[in-house]
């Protein structure tokens, strides 16, 4: 992983991206850097293109022009499975897990392709180490009595935090969090939140965010996306005083 | 726990003890007995890519069709063991499940459905002109199978065929529950479930698909080559649509995805069609398929499905 990387290293950064749907420009030369132990929030109204974005950069959808870097290594013509072996992980915003099986067997899907064993047809079972993991993770998320919970029958809050929990089990360097706390119940949100907050120091999180209680809470710098273009990007205070910002974005919300 | 882990072993012995004792009891129905085992080996295989990894194929009988006659043609043309003839079979549908697996895997659902169809279709039309090689639509005739490691002749009242039969069904299964039990069992119903949170995940789907889509090839393969042994015979329809369409039918009726479903069908629909057949030969689909309808609505996964539900309730009438 990235733990002998120095502080200030890019983990991920995207030059010049572009990509059009048809006529529709949905990125426009977008352009940021991700270091260790970042918490950058990515925000803007609906359509601004951030999930577009998102896709861009896990691989899901290619891009016309411009590269994207995964520790330095260009990325951008590779297939979503190899930026994950390269430390690239995401949440969906839709909760997406395997909703028949287990919370532990979920996790242990994630865990075997992070540790190479799950093509293993010899093995009866998942080697220890898996499992293992799995369950240290499934404690430390407090998700621990749930663990033999079939996923369908688990309450959403929860879902949201397994949906975390299968991503971290990839050991990433870089997270992509789309909408952690989309559709939960505020009385739950707190615990989602807890957990965002809980992540490892050395993550480097990238947060896409209608909430702006979260946004504030989790972020140290925030990137806002208008129209596919990226408007500015700079701490929660220079965003929250940018009256261009306001006007678009947060005045809306208020109004 | 211990109740269900019990619950478990007899569910795993009981198809095993039925069809001990009916080479015991029912000394009339071997060779009928050794056909069903083969249509339950040849469900097994179809289970692992339908039931586990979710993809509905109804080209499966291109891999039966392939492997009946690559071990028929190994039987009539030189004096092999049938172990060998065997594997011959299982490579054959090896061989063809890899290469056509590589082409067809890259689409899904209806897409997918049709291109499975039309390898089949290509093969039968090659498999009923080819007469010179398969014999066409008289089917491929005049082999002789040799005794099983030179020890065990095929005897006219199908004993050997039997117990030959269960046997290589027994290992084939044993196989597979290990198989599903496997981390790449589990990636395939990961697949099954989610195959863009599978692909997030990190695994290479395409790969791990067409792996479980080789290994089903090959068991359906050796199904074909025990059918052509056991009856030195292969049919035309060894190959065909109407065979695919067939054993999805048996494998839905007895219930996807657990293995057992893959037992329950083909036992269920074949001795049904003996026992209606005889009483009105043209009239029993009409009775298969009132039965189908009966079980696809009572259950959501078969009769397996069914006996699964009754099963739950007794365990809640028991704890409630």
């Amino acid at each position: 992983m990235t733990a002998l990387a120095p502080a200030d290293h890019v983990v991920l950064s995207a030059r010049d991206l572009c990509k059009a749907f048809g006529g529709v420009q949905v990125a426009r030369h977008l352009q940021f850097d991700l270091r260790r132990g970042a918490r950058h929030a990515l925000i803007g109204p609906n359509g601004a293109g951030k999930t577009t974005l998102l896709n861009l950069l896990t691989g899901r959808l290619s891009a016309d022009s411009g590269a994207i870097f995964i520790a330095g290594e260009e990325v951008t013509h590779l297939p979503p499975e190899a930026r994950v072996k390269r430390g690239l992980a995401r949440t969906f915003q839709i909760n997406s897990q395997f909703r028949s099986l287990s919370v532990l067997d979920n996790v242990c899907l994630a865990a075997a392709e992070h540790a190479g064993v799950g093509r293993c047809w010899w093995r009866g079972r998942y080697p220890a180490h898996v499992v293992d993991a799995s369950r240290a993770l499934l404690r430390q998320l407090d998700l621990w009595r749930h663990a033999d919970t079939i996923v369908g029958e688990l309450p959403y809050g929860r879902q949201r935090i397994l949906e975390i929990a299968m991503a971290l089990a990839l050991e990433p360097s870089v997270l992509l969090l789309d909408e952690p706390a989309a559709g939960v119940p505020s009385s739950e949100t707190r615990v989602v939140l807890d957990v965002v907050e809980g992540l490892a120091p050395d993550i480097a999180v990238l947060l896409i965010e209608h909430d702006m209680g979260v946004v504030f809470r989790v972020a140290r710098e925030i990137t806002v996306l208008v129209q596919g273009a990226i408007l500015m990007t700079g701490t929660p205070e220079m965003v929250e005083n940018d009256t261009r910002v306001r006007e678009i974005y947060l005045g809306k919300r208020r109004g | 726990m211990p109740r269900i882990r019990w619950a478990r072993v007899g569910l795993a012995t009981a198809p095993w003890l039925f069809i001990a004792a009916a080479y015991v009891l029912l000394p009339d129905y071997l060779p009928l007995g050794a056909q069903i085992m083969i249509m339950i080996l040849f469900a097994l295989s179809l289970d692992l890519i339908v039931g586990y990894a979710g993809l509905v194929s109804l080209g499966h009988a291109a891999f039966f069709g392939v492997g009946a006659y690559a071990a028929g043609l190994l039987a009539r043309h030189t004096a092999a063991d049938p172990l060998i003839g065997l594997a011959v079979g299982a490579l054959a549908g090896a061989v063809l499940g890899l290469a056509s697996g590589a082409l067809v895997l890259r689409t899904r659902g209806l897409t997918f459905l049709m291109l499975t169809l039309s390898v089949v279709f290509v093969l039968h039309e090659i498999a009923n002109r080819a007469v010179f090689l398969t014999g066409g639509d008289d089917g491929l005739q005049g082999m002789t199978v040799p005794p099983i490691l030179g020890l065990w002749r095929f005897d006219m009242f199908g004993r050997t065929a039997y117990v030959y039969t269960a046997l290589v069904l027994l290992a084939c299964w044993l196989a597979l529950v290990h198989l599903v039990d496997s981390p790449f069992g589990r990636s395939l119903v990961g697949i099954r479930e989610n195959e863009i949170r599978m692909r997030s995940l990190g695994a290479p789907v395409f790969r791990r698909v067409l792996a479980a889509y080789t290994v089903s090839a090959a068991l359906a393969g050796i199904a074909g080559a025990l059918s052509a042994q056991t009856t030195q015979f292969v049919a035309l329809k060894s190959i065909s649509f109407s065979l695919s369409a067939e054993i999805l039918i048996m494998l839905i009726l007895g219930g996807v995805g657990r293995l057992y479903g893959a037992f329950l069908g083909p036992a269920v629909y074949m001795v049904a069609q003996d026992a209606f057949a005889k009483g009105d030969p043209v009239f029993w689909s009409f009775w298969i398929g009132v039965v189908l309808i009966v079980v696809v609505l009572a259950g959501r996964n078969g009769v397996i499905g069914v006996i699964e539900d009754i099963a739950r309730r007794l365990r809640k009438a028991d704890h409630p």
